[in-house]
């Protein structure tokens, strides 16, 4: 009966992620498309019926590609660090506000996700200036924040708040109370905000795309400019492979130190 | 010894308590008695820097701490669900307290332990809070509060949380640790019964206000209202 319930969403996952994620796999393993000459639709995208490494060879020597992911993984870094710290303060005003302030604020903080994201991005754009990493970081941490905040903040309310009289009552001050209590007892709430908004900074795209220069577009720009612009489905396709096993590595390790820590 | 002064406390437009004036002896316990929503939790929390008086005063040896912090107070509180760290083991827990003083670790780790051997909990260091009974996270709430040899101790409603049995044992226990250390100690309850059996004075409280203090006998032989004597369940 358990695992009838669980159909619907399996077979969502069946059709929704692992089908399209087959296919993409089996993309990166084509030979280039053939973009000389005499241009042939039927071979201009990849090549059907080979096998090649030739694209993952690319993906993972080239210095090029290289940068990129080093630049996404960067972003990535300084995007959740911001969006943790940013999150955690909105998620304590909200864990320390009255029940109807806890409303407010929680409206508002939702508030940037009832706006189109095209909207939103632009209204970035002219509040921080011309295109840069600046802007970038800042769209993207926009972005994120409303999820990691109300993350922590349901964290937050459930570390009852007499534990923080209680360390009171002992001595402590407010502020070692917090570093003692409140924060250790909240990480649950900060590491799965951190994966999320690892997981979501790392695939950025509207962001650097709209925001950055070609000095800041991340993998997932690259992607898009393959299939698009250069018509190169299995580069696109391999960089998505790379960009999908560090990030599954990346969530798995986080989430085994997650386990450990609680 | 601790003194409050025509304490007074309103939440909005409700008054929690009204006009208290009490004073403990060194080493007395004072039950504070009354039905729930009576504001005797209130005067407790006022006690401990938990909630700010509105007007009046409480003193704690003579020195004014109206308006002092918890933390600046030396009161030790034992909540009504014990409030034990959860993160932390049975020992860290009782020496947050002294963590928090600056002492050593050495000194630390002997007060706690003989602190945690006075409440009956020796071995039980290394455990967390989640494993332990109720009977016993209240005894590690108890040398938590006591192991900072706090001029006042505070019990909100210490034995409301424990089966019968426990409750009894756990009566006594707390009765003969507060005489043995001689600590002037506070103890809210609503439960006649347990401030009979425990308590040297009571202090009858019903809607914000003391209606009386004194020893069982006094309330019972001459109630000060009908509150007084109809909670005594005594009649005429």
């Amino acid at each position: 009966m358990r695992k009838l319930l669980l159909a619907p969403s399996a077979l969502l996952w069946l059709a929704g992620v692992l089908t399209p994620l087959v296919f993409v796999l089996r993309m990166s393993l084509y030979s280039r498309g053939d973009i000389s000459g005499e241009k042939r639709l039927d071979l201009l995208f990849y090549q059907p019926g080979t096998w090649s490494l030739e694209s993952f060879a690319k993906v993972l020597t080239e210095p090029f590609y290289q940068r990129l992911f080093g630049f996404t993984a960067v972003l990535a870094m300084v995007v959740t660090t911001l969006t943790l710290l940013f999150g955690y303060l909105l998620g304590y005003a909200v864990y320390r506000a009255s029940p109807r302030g806890k409303i407010a604020l929680i409206l508002l903080i939702a508030l940037p996700k009832f706006t189109n994201i095209l909207v939103f991005v632009y209204g970035v754009k002219i509040i921080f200036g011309p295109n840069g990493f600046l802007p970038v970081v800042a769209g993207e941490v926009m972005l994120l924040v409303p999820y990691a905040a109300l993350t922590i903040a349901a964290a937050l309310e459930a570390v009852p708040y007499h534990l923080v009289e209680a360390a009171r009552g002992l001595g402590a001050s407010s502020i070692s109370a917090f570093w003692r209590v409140t924060l250790p007892l909240s990480m649950p709430g900060v590491s799965a905000a951190a994966i999320l908004t690892v997981l979501w900074s790392a695939s950025a795209f509207l962001g650097p795309y709209l925001l950055g220069q070609p000095a800041q577009y991340t993998v997932a720009v690259e992607v898009e400019r393959q299939m698009h612009q250069d018509l190169n489905w299995t580069i696109a396709a391999a960089l998505n492979v790379v960009l999908i096993a560090i990030l599954g590595a990346a969530a798995y390790t986080m989430s085994a130190v997650r386990r450990r820590l609680a | 010894m601790i003194e409050f002064q025509e304490v007074s406390k309103n939440f909005g437009a409700v008054t929690a308590v009204r006009n208290a004036s009490l004073a403990l002896a060194d080493g007395e316990l004072l039950a504070v008695l009354g039905p729930s929503g009576c504001g005797k939790t209130t005067l407790l929390r006022i006690a401990g820097g938990y909630e700010q008086a509105g007007s009046g005063s409480v003193r704690i040896h003579g020195r004014d701490v109206t308006r002092l912090a918890p933390e600046a107070r030396n009161v030790g509180m034992v909540f009504q669900n014990y409030a034990l760290f959860p993160h932390m083991s049975v020992l860290d827990n009782v020496e947050f307290g002294l963590r928090m003083r600056g002492v050593a670790k050495e000194e630390r780790g002997a007060r706690a332990a003989a602190m945690l051997s006075l409440v009956g909990l020796d071995g039980a260091e290394k455990r967390k809070p989640a494993e332990l009974s109720g009977g016993q996270q209240q005894r590690v709430a108890l040398a938590r509060a006591l192991v900072i040899e706090p001029a006042v101790l505070l019990l909100d409603e210490p034995l409301a949380n424990l089966d019968r049995n426990e409750r009894l044992r756990m009566r006594d226990e707390l009765r003969a640790l507060q005489q043995r250390l001689r600590i002037t100690t506070i103890l809210v309850t609503h439960d006649q019964e347990e401030a009979l059996a425990i308590a040297d004075r009571i202090a009858v409280m019903d809607a914000g206000r003391i209606e009386q203090t004194g020893r069982a006998l006094d309330l019972c032989l001459n109630p000060a209202s009908p509150f007084v004597s109809s909670f005594f369940g005594l009649r005429g």
